[in-house]
């Protein structure tokens, strides 16, 4: 029997009463029926037969969420539909972009590794309330949904619009095509799972309790690092590890809370080794031995302490956009293990098998339509080789362009989600 | 080929000696810059390898030597870094399109640091950013601890902020200028014997090339003119964005602190006002050696963003000057254009021609005829863009 880790679920439309739907599902790989109660007796004894039928799913919002909550699934019930602010904001009536110009994107990655992180280790599945428009969601709108889940090693139901929902049951040929190819993409990530499941690959390590005041700061600190490009793990301050230090450049400290002792001694050691911590005032009274750094900054304090040093905010955050670019440019780019060019609105996810001989870069087209440009991926890594994992594909070897100091790699037009893996050749 | 400088007037040289910081100028006379002010030397460069340092060290010993214009002084170079740095012709890296190249700046600094320069600052307003300009090289892709290590006291400002200044540099336009009597810039503009502009060899939408004059567009903090400049002052956290609203499209003046435009019932139209503000600054802060980059390079447009036959190219080719006019009327000549050619024709089709502009402005010569070419012959260099 399939564990938890390995279903695969479907949210059974309340429409189909029949129990001869099911035959729907045979070609796989969905496995798991998450059923409506008002699903009838007949179907639900056949469903449970051939299926996971698990019924204590609950589902809650993000922020309030008990993670320590026993459970098979943490499931996270007010995930976004993976898409361009911009459009659901047009559809909505209003319009957003971010700063730089560049648009916002509602994207779920920062939330799918937070859930990861504080969730133990149980399967995190996300899924939306229905956007408005519903009935005519095409099909890529489906597919990008599933895809963003799959490649940070979450699970999106598969969730049909009422309208699709009885296409598909009347064997309405469109509807059946939209469902094949849902169908044809399961299948795909299904067969990526265990390279969805490495870990992410970064230099800038996150710690927050993500609880009241400081949950926004934290999370919008998230949404907005993944955004620009900036690479992290997460770490909660009370279940925090030293171990969790191992590669890390930065660590940024988002609470107001001053530190427990154990971890204001594991980050000054860690700053007096030649990291970087960034904290406000009240928790940066832990720091012993701190001098002026003599660099000027308009937003934090820069002391140095040790090899290292630490970054003092001037006031509370109060923009989190900036508080994500300030944690990056004091750590400097130089640690991007990856960069993109072109990438538009494209969002990209760094993950490194276990070893670290082998990365991943999940690269996600929130347009949901194939970009005009060329986009490139460098890195500065001593790259052996390179394969491109792109959706409903064949792996294949791609070239890897050098010049001095970093490799290339040209990327195909990615209409919704591919994969880039390179084979790293020293790692040690 | 000619002995004479005849773009040396009276009018020239002193724009060149007005270039010069006061406390510079009283020290040492312009007596490197202004006597060679339209020689232009012209060089064949296949690539940015080792040939490279080579080449632009012989184009400079024609100039009249490196050491008589740095030795002892500060030296800030403007590179050329215009448009998002991921932003790419293609799958072209930005250096081999739109971009200066690093090789060129890094050579040029170390050139610089052997030739003697006391301190050398690397300098560009990046587009839409405050962020450092070692940052911006990081985004890049380019490791920008190689020119900082090119040579003793090297240092980077984005002058698109005050920066490490506490007030900005006012610069007058001479004769009041075309469309703005004068600008307001990062102190790196004003604290320094000797301005260099480190330009790209390209085509442009609204002033027909950018090299080494147009690069220097760059120079205008966007805190004062950028699109989302402060209004009665400039506005140290509005930087985002570029300078269309208020340079390209005049749809309003900068912060009130900075000189605003002489007439603002003048064409608001881009391609009438970019030329003119382009002439301004030549004179306004004139530059004492200009270098363009034009061994790879892109036809067409002057970034990715422009509209046309977007192309890269290689041209293989360095030019350099002591007078920035001259040296971009080469340069265009290299290109397979007539430096002097009137509005309506290729590469000034749709706007007016900088390099006159500013020569009516006293900046110098844009007349081939008057400009002495050392190293390869213009006839010998022409890389056309078009056709």
């Amino acid at each position: 029997m399939p564990t938890p880790a390995d279903w695969i679920p479907f949210e059974w439309p309340s429409a189909w009463k029949d129990a001869s739907l099911l035959k729907l599902l045979e070609p796989g790989p969905l496995n798991c029926l998450l059923l409506p109660p008002e699903a009838p007796a007949e179907l639900r004894a056949a469903a449970e037969k051939r299926f996971e039928c698990p019924a204590g799913i609950v589902w809650r919002k993000a922020g309030e969420m008990n993670w320590r909550e026993p459970g098979a699934v943490i499931a996270i019930g007010d995930a976004v539909w993976p898409d361009l602010a911009q459009r659901s904001r047009e559809n909505a009536g209003g319009l957003e972009a971010g700063p730089t110009g560049a648009p916002w994107l509602d994207a779920n990655g920062w939330l799918i590794q937070m859930a990861h992180s504080r969730g133990g280790g149980r399967p995190v599945w996300v899924r939306s309330e229905p956007p408005e428009d519903a009935a005519r969601l095409p099909v890529n709108a489906y597919l990008l949904g599933l895809h963003e889940a799959c490649a940070y090693g979450a699970q999106r139901p598969v969730w049909l619009a009422p309208e699709l929902a009885a296409g598909v049951a009347s064997g309405s040929a469109a509807a059946l095509g939209v469902w094949e190819k849902i169908l044809a993409a399961a299948r795909w990530q299904a067969s990526r799972r265990v390279e969805n499941a490495w870990a992410p690959f970064a230099r800038l390590l996150v710690i927050s309790d993500f609880t009241g005041p400081n949950e926004y700061n934290a999370c919008e600190a998230l949404n907005l690092a993944a955004r620009r490009g900036l690479a992290f793990r997460i770490a909660e301050p009370g279940r925090f590890r030293p171990e969790q230090l191992g590669g890390m450049r930065a660590v940024l400290y988002v609470d107001a809370q001053p530190m427990a002792a154990p971890l204001a001694a594991a980050m000054q050691g860690f700053a007096e080794r030649g990291g970087l911590v960034l904290a406000m005032k009240g928790p940066a009274e832990a720091f012993r031995n701190l001098m002026p750094a003599g660099e000027t900054h308009a937003r934090f304090e820069l002391f140095q302490c040790g090899k290292g040093r630490v970054a003092v905010s001037r006031k509370e955050w109060d923009d989190q956009y900036l508080l994500a670019q300030d944690a990056h440019l004091l750590m400097s780019r130089r640690y991007d293990a990856v960069r993109l060019f072109n990438a538009g609105s494209l969002l990209s996810y760094h993950t490194a098998a276990p070893g670290g001989g082998r990365w991943l870069v999940h690269l996600l087209n929130y347009t949901r339509t194939a970009a005009a440009h060329q986009v490139s991926l460098q890195t500065w890594a001593p790259v052996k080789g390179a394969r491109i994992y792109a959706a409903g594909e064949a792996g294949r070897a791609v070239e890897i362009h050098r010049e001095t100091g970093r490799a290339e790699v040209y990327l195909p037009r990615i209409e919704l989600y591919a994969a880039v893996e390179l084979e790293i050749a020293s790692h040690a | 080929m000619r002995k004479t400088c005849p773009g040396l007037t009276r009018r020239n040289f002193l724009n060149a000696c007005a270039a010069w910081p006061v406390a510079g100028a009283a020290a040492r006379p312009v007596s490197a810059a202004a006597p060679a002010a339209a020689r232009v030397s012209v060089a064949r460069c296949p690539d940015y390898g080792p040939a490279l340092k080579p080449a632009l060290g012989t184009m400079f010993d024609q100039l009249g030597g490196l050491g008589r214009l740095v030795r002892g002084r500060t030296v800030s170079i403007k590179i050329n870094l215009t448009g998002y740095p991921t932003t790419r012709l293609g799958n072209t890296p930005a250096e081999h399109a739109q971009y200066t190249h690093p090789a060129v700046i890094g050579a040029t600094v170390r050139l610089m640091g052997e030739a003697g320069a006391r301190r050398i600052r690397i300098v560009e307003g990046c587009f839409s950013s405050d962020e450092p300009l070692a940052e911006f090289m990081l985004q890049l892709g380019w490791d920008p601890s190689h020119l900082l290590n090119a040579a003793p006291r090297v240092e980077m400002e984005n002058t698109n902020t005050l920066g490490r200044g506490r007030r900005y540099a006012r610069f007058t336009t001479p004769g009041g200028g075309l469309v703005f009597p004068g600008f307001d810039l990062n102190q790196a503009y004003e604290q320094c014997d000797v301005m260099v502009s480190l330009g790209k060899l390209k085509e442009h939408a609204t002033c027909g090339v950018t090299l080494s004059m147009k690069n220097m567009f760059g120079a205008t903090p966007l805190t004062i003119y950028g699109d989302h400049a402060g209004r009665d002052e400039p506005d140290e956290n509005g930087v985002q964005g570029g300078r269309g609203t208020i340079m390209h499209s005049g749809l309003r003046q900068p912060a009130r602190s900075a000189p605003q435009e002489k007439d603002p019932s003048s064409p608001r139209d881009d391609r009438w006002q970019m030329p003119r503000i382009v002439a301004d600054l030549a004179v306004a802060r004139p530059v004492h050696l200009a270098i363009i980059d034009g061994i790879h390079t892109m036809a067409g447009g002057e970034g990715p963003w422009s509209r046309g036959d977007l192309r890269p190219v290689r041209p293989g080719l360095l030019v350099a000057g002591l007078n920035a006019v001259s040296t971009d009327a080469v340069a265009a000549a290299c290109m397979g254009f007539d430096p002097r050619a009137a509005r309506g024709t290729a590469p000034f089709e749709g706007c007016d021609n900088t390099l006159l502009l500013a020569e009516q402005l006293g900046a110098g010569t844009a007349d081939l005829g008057k400009i002495e070419v050392a190293g390869a012959a213009v006839r010998d260099a022409v890389f056309r863009f078009r056709g």
